[in-house]
């Protein structure tokens, strides 16, 4: 998995590559808007992280040129601009997920996983959460190396859980992924699911349990240690 | 009282009321005098003249004294009936040689004055009118002679046949000529001052969101040119200070964040342990000032547009959704507890969701470890946020909005701009903030927002 990192602060170029290779990535670094329109006609990145601030141009102008040229991986934005007209900017731009600066590197490692993730993207396969393991081509699920077998329900809400891994899904988004507009639906169907989910997971010894956000949603989130 | 009136019009109209009734007083009045001063000399011409015609009447009769032979004109001019004109007749020696037969006064009325050579006469003769006369030594036929000549004094009559004259001939038209004035000022005053109305109209869209709007200067009237222009002016120098600051906030940003970003990425770099989670934490909590630094600094900067209509229950369910991750790290948990129907308010999604999470992150801070936070909507556009914590003192409550006060708790989270950072958002929204207690103790934080 190789990322371009798109920064110009030298020390912050090297940290970002340092935090997401020891997240097992792969990473090159690119210090000016030029540099990484060349670097990315070369077509072998899986995603960009891109500083928003760049000494020629504005990291804006390099999402757009990219998406002009036809690049269609993710972009993640680090911007030390926090505004609100900024970050709809950045979105409308093409931008994928943005970062505000300064940011803990977990963070940045999971919101790069989180994109990868998405459906006919690189990691759209195998997803990793902890460790549990959900291939979303043969729709089976390990913990620590173990197969869990799972209903159908219960595979369907893991996958949307395990898909934004840290963030919560709202509890919407659940009924309308595991059921079609036609399907009855029973106002408990959501909760039940995951309570046997959760308790499964439990028991199978995951590092990730399902926590429930009352009124909004469900998270997948490491233990508290 | 009101007396003097506020509008140009108002002010042109009075001043220009009384200035032409005093011009016309004056001119009226002067018109009289002089029309007076007119009867008063053709008169004492015209008793010159009399009294020479007299004099030529004077004959010596054939016994050499003088006698007096009028012409039947001049009996019908001095007939005593009508007592219009009054005459005397001394001979040189001071004997009357003829005069008014009802008036026998004349001669020593007019000699009483003979200082001078005119006179007047009041309440005078039978019919008691007032008379002004002239008395002149002329020649005649029969030597010098004396005539007195008096005529009834009617110049005030004719004073007033004048006035008479000019109130049916002219006088209607001053008040006429005055509204047409008043008319033709009030007109000019309202179209030169047309352009302001536009002026206003323009002025009144000026914020510093739209700092480059500058009052218009076509049609202006001369007079208001210097105050227009120094006004733009004003704006120009305004706007260049909006920019210097806007432009320091986002270089602040930036030259504050890039170190930051080196340390919080750094630490990351460092083995796990005790002291790198407390180097975390105090670095965490040092971005949170300075983004909320920046956030204070931007308020006061960039008054938000808050005329949108938001969703109040949908962007606090947001905020929950956002924070909740966070608040399980913490071994808290929050939830929300809102109605199924969107809540309109008036305002600006991102900023009510900023202050709603800097309140829930606060009560996040304050409730005890595997409590829940919990976020209410209601509908009549309220947010409440209820932890349970201590709460907040009764005598603390004004002063918990206000810029890094931190209460007597000396390691309390944060550095007291989380709440005043609400209170500036929720000022801008036209809402309020409060806080009371929770149900079950703890505080409760209320805002609320004005309905669309």
């Amino acid at each position: 998995m190789r990322l371009l990192i798109v920064e110009d602060e030298a020390r912050i170029a090297e940290l970002v590559r340092n935090g997401v290779v020891r997240a097992g990535f792969t990473a090159d670094t690119a210090g000016t808007g030029a540099d990484a329109l060349a670097a990315l006609e070369v077509g072998i990145y899986d995603a960009v992280i891109l500083d928003l601030g760049l000494p020629d141009s504005d990291g804006l102008e390099v999402l757009g040129r990219a998406r002009r040229a036809g690049q269609t991986i993710p972009f993640l934005l680090l911007t030390a601009r926090d505004t609100v007209d900024d970050r709809v900017l950045g979105l409308n731009a093409g931008a994928d997920d943005y970062l505000i600066k300064p940011f803990a590197m977990d963070e940045l490692v999971a919101r790069t996983k989180a994109l990868l993730r998405r459906p006919g993207l690189a990691l759209g396969v195998t997803m990793e959460a902890g460790n549990i393991e959900f291939d979303s081509v043969g729709r089976e699920v390990r913990v620590a190396g173990k197969p869990l077998p799972l209903p159908r329900r219960e595979l369907d809400v893991l996958e949307q859980l395990i898909r934004r891994a840290g963030r919560v899904v709202p509890k919407a988004v659940l009924e309308e992924k595991l059921y079609g507009q036609d399907d009855e639906l029973e106002s408990n169907a959501v909760p039940v699911h995951v309570s046997h989910l959760r308790r499964k997971l439990i028991g199978a010894g995951a590092t990730l349990e399902i926590h429930t956000v009352r009124g909004v949603g469900y998270l997948l989130e490491e233990k508290n240690r | 009282m009101k007396l003097w009136p506020h509008s140009l019009q108002g002010q042109l109209a009075l001043r220009l009321g009384l200035v032409f009734f005093l011009v016309s007083a004056a001119g009226v009045g002067l018109l009289l005098w002089e029309g007076s001063e007119a009867a008063d000399s053709f008169g004492l011409e015209m008793l010159h003249y009399r009294a020479e015609e007299l004099a030529r009447h004077v004959v010596r009769s054939p016994d050499g004294r003088a006698a007096f032979k009028p012409t039947a004109a001049m009996a019908r001019v001095y007939d005593s009936q009508k007592g219009e004109n009054l005459y005397a007749i001394r001979t040189d020696s001071g004997q009357v040689l003829t005069n008014n037969r009802e008036f026998p006064g004349l001669v020593s009325r007019a000699q009483a004055e003979e200082g001078s050579s005119n006179f007047r006469l009041e309440e005078f003769g039978p019919r008691q009118d007032d008379y002004y006369g002239m008395t002149v030594t002329e020649s005649s036929a029969a030597g010098p002679v004396n005539v007195a000549v008096a005529h009834s004094s009617d110049a005030d009559a004719i004073a007033v046949g004048m006035l008479k004259f000019f109130a049916r001939r002219i006088a209607w038209m001053i008040p006429l000529f005055a509204l047409v004035m008043l008319v033709i000022g009030a007109w000019s005053v309202r179209a030169g001052l047309r352009p302001l109305a536009a002026i206003s109209r323009r002025a009144a869209e000026i914020d510093p969101r739209a700092a480059d709007v500058r009052l218009p200067i076509e049609r202006l009237p001369s007079e208001l040119l210097p105050l227009v222009q120094a006004v733009n002016s004003a704006f120009d120098r305004l706007q260049e200070g909006f920019a210097v600051q806007r432009r320091f906030t986002a270089n602040a940003a930036h030259e504050l964040r890039t170190p930051l970003t080196m340390l919080t990425a750094g630490l990351d770099e460092l083995n796990h342990g005790a002291p790198v989670t407390k180097l975390k934490a105090d670095v965490a909590r040092m971005n949170r000032l300075v983004s909320q630094l920046l956030r204070v600094a931007r308020l006061d900067a960039m008054p938000m547009n808050v005329s949108a209509r938001v969703d109040l229950a949908q962007v606090a369910a947001q905020v929950v959704e956002y924070l909740a991750p966070w608040a399980i790290a913490h071994q808290r948990t929050i939830a929300f507890d809102g109605p199924d129907h969107p809540v309109m308010v008036k305002g600006n999604a991102d900023e009510i969701s900023d202050a709603i999470r800097n309140i829930v992150e606060n009560a996040v801070l304050h409730t005890p470890p595997d409590t829940e936070v919990t976020v209410g909507v209601a509908s009549d556009g309220s947010v409440t946020v209820d932890d349970w914590g201590a709460g907040v003192p009764r005598e603390d409550r004004a002063k918990i909005f206000d810029r890094f006060w931190r209460g007597k708790v000396a390691n309390a989270p944060g550095a007291g701009l989380g709440l005043a950072i609400v209170s500036e958002i929720v000022r801008h929204h036209g809402g309020t903030v409060e806080v009371g207690d929770a149900p079950r103790g703890g505080a409760s934080f209320r805002l609320h927002f004005r309905q669309a």
